[in-house]
């Protein structure tokens, strides 16, 4: 894994002429900045990065939100069906992606979301995977402390608020790391519902250095390494919530 | 703050948060032509200069250009066209006309150019225009192309002592001359390889008079012997004389073989005139090698309008401004394609463009014989699918597991079974959908009610 990485990182500090030279190892004088200048001026990149963050953000909090809510109802509260209803909620993650494109698209296109950041997020706000991570770890928390705080008065949504999500964190923190960095990194969907520039995330937009039949190799992973900062940042930081929330939920 | 408290303001910040996320809805009534292509920035600068041109003498009617990446054009297209908001107008290459062509995608431009008094395609290359045409029928208008040529490395031909390829080298030359630029370590590896052709596709075979199809595209026929021996020859250039890579190994792209100078000549198309303009290398360009005819595979990139454009007269007068000459005078400087007008392509402004230092008459050789890269192939909605069992079998060939007479009737035989059964389908799909079926239903219908009554009676 790292050495593709690295290859990368090199080849963006390479002039365009010594791309393929094989080098893996450059002196001083020889790393040429400018790509990563030409990428910045070459492409609104900070409005690309803005854009990404803005999507990759606001997916992750509808996400989390909605899973934990969906979670917490199949987790605790009792009602008819609820068993089934579940496990029709969980084979949606049986059908693949592409089946459901273009009735997503008119659906889309219905509620006047195309080229619209809506458009990318709201599909993106509700999964079944994260309500099943969620609902999985919510049954790990002892019956008891929930029996108490209704016992003390606490409404339905305020034993959600104060007992579930705070005893919940780090499942919450590995389920928010994933799905942003799934969200950073996405691209068909943006690249399908949003075309004005304007609103492009980063991995659609970087595919203005991409061409037919050749590549502006040295330019395009100078934006790859911008474009992969934030993901490895989150990455870097939250490290510790990924392998406890690995080990609590199973999730990988 | 009381649970209540937090409650309702959870509610207000969700709510604020959607209808500010629902009110970023500015280009909702943006009555902008759609005009799609792909490309880098510098490749498609060229475009959005046009597109600048032509808002600028029509205010009226607003251009507005929107990329698409070149990966998943065709996808985006059709997802669009489904749901019914594909581009008005959008850039394609000649091979993905015919398959949207054929799914009913575009408009019908012969209809166009027939009531249009103002447009002709007298000036156009006739080999380029019958690219575009399906059934008789004109789909797009080219507004540029690109022969596949040879671009070759002038250092390592003088290292080797060999003269520049001129316009009049031979098959046969190109074999020598991969021959000796061709050189091995002490070990037997391969240091650098004379040559890569790939990218050319499977045109080089109509150079040596070969076919894949017959005349009319309607049925495969690999198995002719010119066919057979091209698609042998090339086959033997990694097998027997080695002199490119083989398909185990395959170590980078023809393009990253030849900046790094581990092969000497490669086949390309005329963007990497650019690209290599950027590099180091000392290199130059020649046709690619006569064979018994002088025909060059070509990418020809048209403008199509969408069936399902809401602004089809809008599409048409933008589709006639960038087929014209103005425009194409205007292209040249981007120097990634060749004009698609013969006025335009044979002034001097071309002909004498030392913008790349490049003859650009070497890129209208053959222009005249110009066949479809990377093959003429039936024209069906199945081009994709004709093309993989091609490749497949001839991987299967190029790595010994079957001779090429054999890959060529497997390929032939597989073709033409997918064909048939395609055209059956069609046939089938008009039989229900005519009026005779229609009366033929009703028939039925008044047949089985008449037993029944009569049953009843």
């Amino acid at each position: 894994m790292i050495a593709p990485l690295y290859w990368s990182f090199v080849t963006s500090l390479k002039s365009p002429a010594d791309a393929f030279d094989g080098r893996w190892l450059l002196s001083l004088e020889k790393i040429y900045w400018q790509n990563y200048l030409d990428v910045v001026k070459l492409l609104p990149f900070g409005r690309f990065f803005l854009n990404s963050l803005f999507i990759a953000a606001s997916i992750t909090i509808l996400q989390v939100f909605t899973s934990s809510l969906a979670a917490y109802a199949f987790a605790r509260l009792r009602f008819p069906g609820r068993e089934r209803i579940f496990l029709v909620y969980l084979a949606t993650l049986m059908v693949p992606g592409q089946v459901t494109i273009i009735p997503l698209y008119f659906i889309i296109k219905y509620l006047g979301w195309i080229d619209q950041y809506a458009g990318v997020i709201f599909p993106a706000a509700f999964t079944a995977l994260g309500t099943f991570l969620l609902r999985q770890f919510f049954m790990t928390i002892p019956r008891e402390l929930e029996d108490a705080a209704a016992i003390d008065g606490a409404s339905r949504f305020a034993v959600y608020w104060k007992i579930i999500l705070p005893l919940s964190l780090p499942a919450l923190a590995t389920l928010s790391i994933f799905v942003f960095i799934n969200a950073w990194n996405d691209f068909f969907w943006p690249f399908i519902v949003l075309s004005d520039p304007e609103k492009l995330p980063l991995p659609v937009g970087l595919t203005k250095l991409v061409t037919a039949h050749a590549s502006d190799w040295t330019r395009l992973m100078a934006g790859a390494m911008i474009a992969l900062a934030p993901a490895l940042l989150v990455y870097i930081i939250f490290q510790k919530f990924i392998n406890k929330g690995i080990v609590l939920t199973g999730f990988k | 703050m009381t649970m209540r408290k937090i409650q309702i303001a959870l509610f207000a910040g969700c709510v604020i948060y959607i209808v500010l996320l629902l009110a970023v809805n500015e280009n909702q009534n943006d009555d902008a032509l759609i005009f799609s292509a792909w490309g880098t920035v510098e490749e498609t600068e060229n475009l959005v200069q046009l597109v600048d041109a032509y808002n600028a003498t029509s205010p009226q009617q607003r251009v507005k250009f929107v990329h698409i990446d070149h990966q998943e054009y065709d996808r985006k297209i059709l997802i669009q066209t489904a749901a019914g908001n594909s581009p008005d107008v959008f850039l394609l290459s000649s091979t993905d006309l015919s398959t949207l062509a054929y799914r009913g995608v575009l408009e019908n431009l012969s209809a166009w150019i027939a009531k249009d008094t103002s447009f002709h395609l007298d000036s156009f290359f006739p080999a380029l225009l019958k690219m575009a045409t399906i059934r008789a029928q004109l789909y797009g208008i080219p507004v540029g192309y690109t022969p596949m040529v040879i671009y070759y490395n002038r250092r390592l031909f003088r290292k080797a002592g060999l003269a520049y390829p001129d316009s009049a080298w031979t098959w046969d030359d190109f074999l020598q001359t991969a021959i000796k630029l061709t050189q091995r370590e002490t070990d037997g590896r391969t240091k650098q390889f004379g040559c890569m052709i790939s990218m050319a596709g499977y045109t080089f075979v109509y150079a040596f008079g070969g076919n894949f199809f017959d005349a009319n595209l309607q049925w495969c026929q690999i198995n002719q012997p010119k066919t057979l021996a091209a698609l042998q020859f090339y086959g033997d250039l990694a097998m027997k004389y080695h002199v490119t890579t083989s398909l185990t190994e395959k170590l980078f792209t023809s393009d990253q073989g030849f900046r790094q100078e581990a092969v000497a000549m490669i086949a390309a198309g005329r963007w990497q005139v650019p690209n290599f303009a950027r590099t180091k290398l000392d290199w130059g360009v020649a046709p690619m090698p006569r064979g018994e005819n002088a025909s060059a595979g070509v990418i020809v990139y048209n403008v199509v309008m969408s069936k399902f454009s809401q602004r089809q007269q809008q599409a048409w007068e933008f589709i006639k401004f960038m087929a014209s000459a103005r425009a194409q005078q205007q292209s040249i400087k981007s120097g990634n394609l060749i004009p698609s007008r013969f006025d335009v392509a044979g002034s001097s402004e071309f002909l004498h463009d030392t913008t790349f230092h490049v003859d650009n008459r070497i890129f209208l050789q053959g222009v005249d014989n110009a066949r479809l890269w990377p093959l003429e192939i039936a024209p069906e909605t199945s081009y994709a699918n004709q093309k993989v069992i091609l490749d497949e079998e001839m991987e299967k060939a190029m790595l010994g597991k079957q001779t090429y007479a054999v890959a060529a009737i497997n390929a032939q035989e597989r073709i033409n079974t997918i064909l048939r059964a395609e055209r059956q389908q069609t046939e089938g799909k008009r039989f229900w959908g005519s009026r005779t079926s229609f009366l033929l239903g009703i028939l039925i219908l008044a047949g089985i009610t008449g037993l029944r009554i009569k049953r009843r009676k």
